[in-house]
């Protein structure tokens, strides 16, 4: 009895004890880091959403410049320019003059190359990051955000993006993954695999997803501070080019008519054409990627993919000689008797002052025009000439853009007499009139062709616009494409993945028609 | 009267087994309680131990009489009336052993007690319950401070090298301070990111959990969170501070220590106060490391000259005119030199050793307090190892019900590890290993001081403090029933100060290379555990009307511990002078500094049950309960039961008539699941990265390698079966233990590569279907070679390990796949295959002659490598066809049915042991510790790295030929075309080295080629110690004094051309830069006062 009482006032406080530590503890249980935000932190506040957002738009540059595929892509697979031996052994099978065996514009070909040219799974990432904004965002309380203008703005810029980011995978590789769902708590053995979805599936979704961003989304009204973020001026951009690229003629016109008419943008005077590319200084411009110098940039002297300012992406892809003070001797060169002495009127267009400069055969590149569009050039420390660095900006939409893509539009529906009064702001601008000579619609579309060449040259877009034309113009075959190879049904010029990586991620996933036999 | 063993099951939960035995044989005398009454008969005599020391405090009693006994003097001396009718005494004293006398009609009897090592060691702790070994169902083997104390090392894992059976551990540097490898049977680690080198080296095997004095710690989590030094954590630890180390390996042993139990614990105890009377000792051992033999090397002339005769051997005639200037120009005063580049580096080293103890043991207060001193002189310039130490051990009985224990450790210790700059990598040396140049480079004053003198100016300093503090808490509440209170901090800090001066190779700066900026780093680490358990203890003996006998232990307890980690590091290239030594003046553009915090959790509850049955037949069960902080919110918790059976045949009565053959004979098994925590401690959370600015703005995003959330994420399990058979032979004079265990570990972390659809590249999961198999057998065979009463004792421990691992199954459908290690070799992650295991093409010798050469069976042409671009001539190595296509090559990238790679070799050694001879004679004892590894494949990077300087490895240049050390090709049958011309049917053992190549990776380690056995045998130790006579121990007025020689790591015998082949990576790579093991000669005195 003695015994049971004593053993009673013991135990008690011993278990009220255990009790209570082990309550405390419960609390240790759920220890979540202080040295990084994660998933359930991040999304309560708008600054957030503002950084998630800024993500996107670095993803993208990050995206486009790797390995300089934004101009491999759009200008290099053109014939346009060239990138000549020995210093670019492996772009080489891409430009016209290919010195090794296995035909012109070898896209099967490029050896240290294929993570970038050959693969999309960096654009997959922003696509990601759409969806996580597209996800929790509308999940948080109103209180958080300045409006629900605020909110939705972030809405708009994310479907902007991940419509952005479809077209251009679209444009180089065809048939997209599509997706558009966040991985979270899945059994990440088990991801089951997903097959290439049609490309008109997946622009109708791009289309619908931009009209409800142009609801979301204010005009800019020009301004060129805010060129560098989604706005209803992009959208309707972006709607121009995927209606054209789908030959939808009709509706692209209407997007197009709603940049020219409410963007608030205006044509660079020609005196000042070259702000163009300097960041965020000009009218014209419509959606550009930051890419001048930053002081604060922590991934600056690294020069890592999330560097404001590179120097690799335009110097050394167009730079040589006196400007970058020799740093390269060879570069992208628009080739003697190529593009600009075929096309351009070098006497009288004012592009040719501004933008070429004529080089003789130099350290292995042959004679031809260098393009200074990017020449913003600058070292940090100019003193001892080290860290060089472009102070430019990467211009993805301009408002000549837009107008040259309705001369197309216009041109293709038949009227001619619109189409060149489109051709006419920017030949005109040029100081060169060739766009009164042809009378047909097959010439004025010709003229849209080489005007859209002359007018962007070196900014990532011909090789499409080759692509768009190609079923009445036929300019692949004139560049030097097999024409079996760009037939509608071989689709020889998407480039090829690269299955050895991709097939083992993804079971379902299919070659692109021409590839699966000739790679 | 069966009395011997009974006091055992009423008090076996008694924390201090040595008061224990001191209290139940008072007990047990009690109990023995005789009501008949003999004459009466005085006995007198004393007690001494067997150096003649009386042993003050010793119980004498008399056998069958209760009540009767009496303890000894200061003199050790007694004095006695026996009352009963036994004639005998039983003299007991605390840590020897129990003594019985028969007096017959003597008056005096003058007894010595043997000390009783094994007295701990019939005890070992489960979770937080106390088994008796004889009883227990688990599988675990110890190792006692008699069979480590003294040897020259800077940590205890080293030691238990051959001791365990069951536990591999291979000690792949010699450089002090540096962990070895431990394994408790077989590895169970799925690592893909070999190709680092610094991840392969730290966490390519599973390593097992250390549990030191009651509190379970985690080196690897330390290392993890605070590794500023990448020193062994043990090494805090001071060796001839250890009572014992248990090695607990089935899941009856393992289950019950829930987390990270899975790859087996190793529990350590450390000594305490057992000397009735304070005792006062010293104990100091210095010696030497010798300077480890030199690889062979051509300099000077004689490497012009094989250099010469190899290109003379191929060259042709333009390109013999052709030759670089540094072969040719023998006057030029820049390359006619003889610089043995290894020379520079290597000496003999010393290590110096000195303990100081007191302690002393009495009724209520026992202590051991003890400080520590080693010092190891590395043999490469500017390493070292120095530790210092403090260790203070407390028993306290504070009432009949109440009592308590309070250990408190404090150690530092201070490595020098040359220029290193992070883990443990290669780089020992400033030129190392394959990549040394030749010996025509003239070392200049300026070079020579950048090398062996830039340790005047380098600064690697690499500080780790250790603080232990734990308090435990002894409560009877009822003499069945004991509370138990632990808890415990332990707080490790790791701390590293760097500065490497500008412009340190100048060699390379001639060489083209550019001028290294001046770097210098700090950083600073601290990690703390703390450790709370409550523990109840019910123990009940029942005893049925048929005399047969129950016995129960139940234990309930709850555990608690948290990890904290702190650290911080600043760093920046361009310190403005090489006189400043720290971060400090560095261009705000070169600096950087970060901190880190990290905290986890673990609550646990255990309950365990024991049961036998008149002692003979043994239940065990326990199921434990585990929450962790690093795992997801709907997954925390894992659950890890285990149950074990025993049956101790030879106490059967069927075996009575065996028992002079057999005299102890029992058989257990056991089954259970046993976990694994994490690694990381915020594991489920998906991490948010900041990746950059975009136009001055600060974006955020989540990592692309562990930016998903992971709520399911959980413990990893493994399930264990193991059957056990412990024999003793002829009065044990022979006894043998073996087990068989079968485990299975499932749902390791398993790093996926994520589809490019999700966006995200890589998370780390567990894996559901990676399993890995380890099967095996543990021997261990004692034997006592000579009769007890010989003077010459001869005793003989062999330990065998046989383990077999294999992946059992693997993640996407058992989808195999090849993983290159850093030296490019590529290992094959196949179900049925161990793992790390080689892939390559088979090497079968050389086509010594065009007629040798088979035939493309297609096209009727020689046969060819790399799809038809090398066409095999005389000279090559004969790589097996295993497709049999007429081709041979390796594939890498249109999948396996294409290449003709197959598995080559299998890193993790098949058969591991050790063979122990203890041998004594009168004063002298001597050890011999040998230590072996059997069936195990290793590369010879080292060999491979220096041919492919000759021949070329990915690009074949004359260049790299001319600048690079050259090997010792004298011994080298290698294919000319000379050799072939004089004798027809020569066969060659090399193939063609011609420094013109072609290469087409003909030497890097795609095929079999340099693989090489990696068995040895290893006589680890000698030690000779003499205990010096009593009549000078008495005349120095000392109580005890000994002398020692310990020879360590005396001779390798093995099967390949490696130098000690031990000395491979966790991968079995040997690279020739791992810091060799160094023969050290030790001498030692250890006095007691």
């Amino acid at each position: 009895m003695n015994k049971q009482s004593s053993f009673l006032k013991l135990a008690l406080p011993l278990l009220i004890g255990v009790a209570i530590v082990g309550a405390s503890c419960k609390k240790y249980l759920y220890e979540a880091p202080i040295t990084s935000t994660y998933g359930k932190e991040f999304w309560t506040s708008q600054t957030s959403v503002e950084q998630a957002s800024l993500a996107m738009y670095g993803q993208l540059r990050a995206s486009l410049r790797s390995d300089r595929s934004y101009f491999i892509n759009g200008d290099l697979a053109s014939g346009m320019f060239e990138a000549s031996y020995p210093n670019w052994w492996n772009y080489s099978p891409v430009s016209t003059h290919n010195p090794y065996a296995g035909g012109n514009f070898n896209f099967s070909y490029v050896p240290y190359l294929e993570g970038s040219l050959q693969n999309w799974s960096r654009f997959y990432q922003i696509i990601a990051q759409a969806n996580l904004i597209l996800q929790n965002v509308p999940q948080m309380s109103s209180s958080l955000f300045t409006n629900e203008s605020v909110r939705s703005g972030y809405l708009g810029e994310a479907l902007f993006m991940r419509a952005y980011t479809y077209f251009y995978i679209t444009r180089i590789w065809g048939d997209p993954v599509f997706v558009t769902q966040s991985y979270n708590d899945v059994d990440y053995g088990k991801i089951p695999p997903i097959a290439r979805s049609k490309e008109s599936v997946v622009l109708d979704s791009c289309i619908a997803d931009l009209n409800k961003a142009a609801g979301y989304l204010d005009f800019a009204g020009g301004s060129p501070a805010k060129s560098t973020r989604a706005n209803k001026g992009t959208v309707y951009a972006l709607l121009a080019h995927i209606y054209a690229w789908r030959h939808d003629y009709a509706n692209t016109h209407l997007a197009c008519q709603q940049v020219m008419n409410n963007g608030g943008y205006s044509l660079e005077p020609m005196a000042s054409y070259k702000n163009l590319w300097k960041g965020q200084s000009s009218n014209e411009s419509i959606f550009e990627l930051s890419m001048t110098y930053n002081p604060n940039d922590p991934n600056f002297s690294g020069q890592g993919d999330w560097a404001e300012a590179k120097f690799d992406f335009f110097g050394k892809t167009f730079l040589k000689g006196p400007i970058v003070d020799n740093v390269n001797s060879t570069c992208w060169i628009s080739l003697k008797d190529g593009f600009v002495d075929q096309f351009m009127d070098t006497a009288r267009d004012a592009r040719y002052k501004s933008t070429l400069t004529y080089t003789p055969a130099t350290g292995g590149d042959k004679a031809g025009y260098m393009l200074l569009k990017y020449a913003n050039f600058f070292y940090q420390k100019p003193d001892s000439k080290t860290l060089p660095y472009i102070n430019n900006n990467l211009v993805l939409f301009r408002l000549s853009d837009v107008v040259l893509l309705d001369a197309e539009a216009l041109a293709s529906q038949g009227d001619i007499t619109g189409a060149k009064q489109r051709l006419a702001l920017t030949e005109g601008r040029a100081g060169i009139t060739s766009y009164q000579i042809p009378s047909t619609q097959y010439d004025v579309l010709d003229e849209v062709v080489i005007e859209r060449g002359r007018e962007l040259m070196g900014e990532g877009q011909w090789f499409y616009d080759l692509i768009r034309t190609e079923p009445t113009q036929q300019w692949l075959e004139y560049v030097g494409y097999q024409a079996d190879r760009v037939s509608p049904v071989n689709k020889g010029y998407y480039w090829p993945l690269d299955m050895g990586t991709l097939f083992p991620q993804d079971n379902l996933l299919t070659q692109n028609p021409w590839w699966a036999t000739h790679k | 009267m069966e009395n011997v063993n009974v006091p055992f099951y009423q008090n076996h939960t008694s924390m201090l087994i040595t008061m224990l035995r001191k209290r139940l044989l008072l007990y047990a005398v009690a109990l023995t309680c005789s009501s008949f009454v003999f004459a009466q008969q005085k006995i007198t005599g004393s007690v001494k131990d067997k150096e003649g020391n009386p042993l003050k405090g010793s119980t004498v009693s008399e056998k069958g009489v209760s009540k009767n006994a009496t303890k000894t003097n200061e003199a050790g001396s007694f004095s006695i009336t026996l009352q009963g009718s036994s004639k005998t005494l039983l003299i007991t004293n605390v840590g020897f052993k129990r003594q019985e006398v028969a007096v017959g009609q003597n008056s005096s009897v003058d007894v010595i007690l043997a000390e009783d090592a094994s007295a701990l060691a019939d005890v070992v702790i489960v979770g937080v319950q106390r088994q008796l070994r004889r009883t227990t169902t688990a599988s675990v083997t110890s190792v006692l401070a008699k069979d480590i104390e003294n040897l020259p090392a800077p940590s205890v894992d080293q030691l238990l090298q051959g001791r365990v059976a069951g536990l591999n551990v291979q000690i792949g540097s010699g450089e002090p301070g540096v962990a070895p490898t431990i394994v408790v049977r077989g590895n169970s680690r799925v690592n893909t990111n070999i190709s680092d080198e610094n991840v392969a080296q730290a966490h390519a095997l599973s390593s097992p959990l250390y549990v030191i004095d009651g509190v379970p710690t985690n080196p690897e989590d330390i290392s993890n969170n605070i590794d500023a030094t990448g020193t062994n954590y043990l090494a805090g630890i001071n060796i001839n501070d250890i009572e014992s180390v248990d090695v607990q390996k089935d899941a009856a042993a393992t289950a019950a220590w829930g987390s990270r139990g899975a790859n087996g614990v190793i529990y350590i105890r450390t000594k305490r106060g057992r000397s009735a009377k304070p005792e006062f000792r010293v104990n100091i051992y210095g010696g030497i490391t010798q300077r480890p033999e030199l690889l062979p090397t051509l300099t000077g002339a004689a490497e012009r000259s094989q250099k010469l005769e190899l290109i003379n051997q191929y060259a042709s005639p333009a390109q013999l005119a052709n030759l670089p200037q540094i072969l040719t120009d023998r006057f030029n005063p820049s390359f006619n030199n003889a610089t043995d580049w290894q020379g520079l580096f290597y000496r003999q080293g010393n290590v110096k050793n000195v303990d100081a103890t007191i302690s002393a043991g009495s009724e209520n207060v026992s202590y051991r307090i003890s400080a520590n001193y080693y010092d190891e002189k590395g043999i490469i310039q500017s390493f070292g190892f120095t530790r210092y130490s403090v260790r203070g051990n407390f028993d306290f009985k504070i009432s009949p019900k109440l009592n308590s224990q309070f250990i408190v450790a404090l150690s530092k210790n201070d490595r020098q590890r040359g220029m290193k700059y992070y883990g443990n990598s290669d780089d020992n040396t400033p030129v190392s290993g394959a990549g040394q140049p030749s010996s025509f480079y003239r070392l200049t004053a300026f070079d020579s001081s950048n090398f062996t003198g830039l340790f005047s100016k380098l600064r690697n300093k690499n500080v780790n403090d250790l603080y232990n503090a734990s308090l435990t808490l002894n409560y009877s509440i009822l003499p069945e029933l004991r509370y138990t209170f632990q808890g415990a901090a332990n707080i490790s800090t790791s701390n590293r100060d760097y500065f490497q001066p500008s412009n340190i190779d100048a060699v390379s700066v001639a060489n083209g290379g550019s001028a290294q900026p001046s770097f210098a780093q700090s950083d600073k680490g601290t990690y703390s555990t703390y450790f709370l358990s409550n523990a109840l203890n019910f123990t009940k003996r029942i005893t049925t009307a048929s005399s047969h006998v129950h016995n129960f232990a139940l234990t309930g307890s709850q555990q608690f511990s948290a990890d904290v980690s702190n650290t911080s590091s600043t760093s920046g290239y361009n310190v403005p002078s090489n006189n400043i030594q720290v971060v400090s003046g560095i261009p705000q553009s070169d600096l950087s500094g970060r901190s880190n915090y990290a905290a986890a959790a673990l609550l646990s509850f255990a309950g365990q049950l024991q049961y036998d049955y008149d002692g003979k037949y043994l239940l065990y069960g326990s199921y434990r309960g585990d929450a962790s902080s690093r795992f997801g919110e709907n997954a925390k918790w894992g659950y890890f039961p285990a149950v074990g059976a025993g049956w101790i045949v030879s106490d059967e009565g069927f075996m009575s008539k065996a028992k002079s053959v057999v005299n102890y004979l029992k058989v257990r098994g056991s089954y259970g699941i046993s976990g694994l925590n994490s690694g990381n401690f915020y594991a489920p959370y998906n991490s948010y990265v900041i990746p950059g600015t975009y136009n001055g703005g600060v974006a955020i995003q989540p990592s692309y390698n562990n930016g998903l959330t992971k709520n399911n994420l959980t413990w990893t399990k493994t399930i264990q079966k193991n059957i056990g058979i412990e024999t003793q032979f002829f009065n044990s004079r022979i006894s043998l233990t073996v087990d068989a265990y079968d485990k299975l570990a499932k749902d390791d972390y398993y790093t996926f590569e994520l589809p490019f659809y999700t966006g995200f590249q890589s998370i780390e999961f567990n894996a559901h279907d990676l399993w890995v198999s380890n099967r095996g057998l543990d021997i261990t065979l004692s034997t006592r070679n000579l009769s007890r009463t010989s003077p010459l004792q001869w005793n003989t421990q062999l330990t065998v390990s046989y383990n077999k691992n294999a992946v059992a199954k693997l993640p996407n459908n058992n989808r195999t796949f090849v993983v290159d290690d850093a030296y490019g070799a590529s290992r094959i992650f196949a179900v049925g295959q161990p793992i790390y295991e080689m892939f390559q093409l088979k090497y079968l010798g050389v086509y010594n002659k065009q007629s040798d050469i088979p035939f493309n069976p297609l096209t009727g042409n020689v046969i060819t490598y790399f799809k038809g671009n090398h066409k095999v001539v005389p000279g090559d190595p004969i790589w097996l066809d295993v497709n049999n296509i007429g081709d041979v090559w390796p594939d890498e990238d249109n999948g396996a049915q294409y290449g003709d790679r197959i598995p080559t070799g299998d890193p993790n050694p098949k058969f591991t042991g050790g063979f122990v001879n203890d041998f004594s004679y009168k004063n002298f004892s001597l050890s011999v510790i040998s230590i072996f590894t059997w069936k195990r494949d290793v590369i010879n990077t080292f060999f491979q790295q220096q041919i492919s300087h000759v021949v070329g490895g990915y690009s074949s240049s004359i260049n790299s030929f001319a600048n690079s050390r050259l090997p010792d090709l004298s011994k080298l049958n290698y294919w000319t075309p000379q050799k072939l011309k004089d004798d027809p049917n020569y066969k060659a053992d090399f193939p063609s080295l011609n420094p013109f190549g072609p290469s087409y990776y003909q030497y890097i380690p795609i095929s079999s080629q340099f693989n090489e056995d990696g068995s040895y045998f290893k006589i680890k130790n000698v030690v000779l110690s003499y205990q010096l006579p009593r009549t000078f121990i008495n005349r120095a007025k000392l109580v005890g004094a000994r002398v020692y020689a310990i020879v360590d790591n005396i001779a390798t015998f093995k099967n390949s051309t490696m130098p000690n082949p031990e000395l491979v990576d966790q991968l079995g790579n040997y690279t020739g830069g791992l810091y060799p093991t160094p023969t050290k000669f030790t001498l030692g005195v250890d006095i007691q006062f």
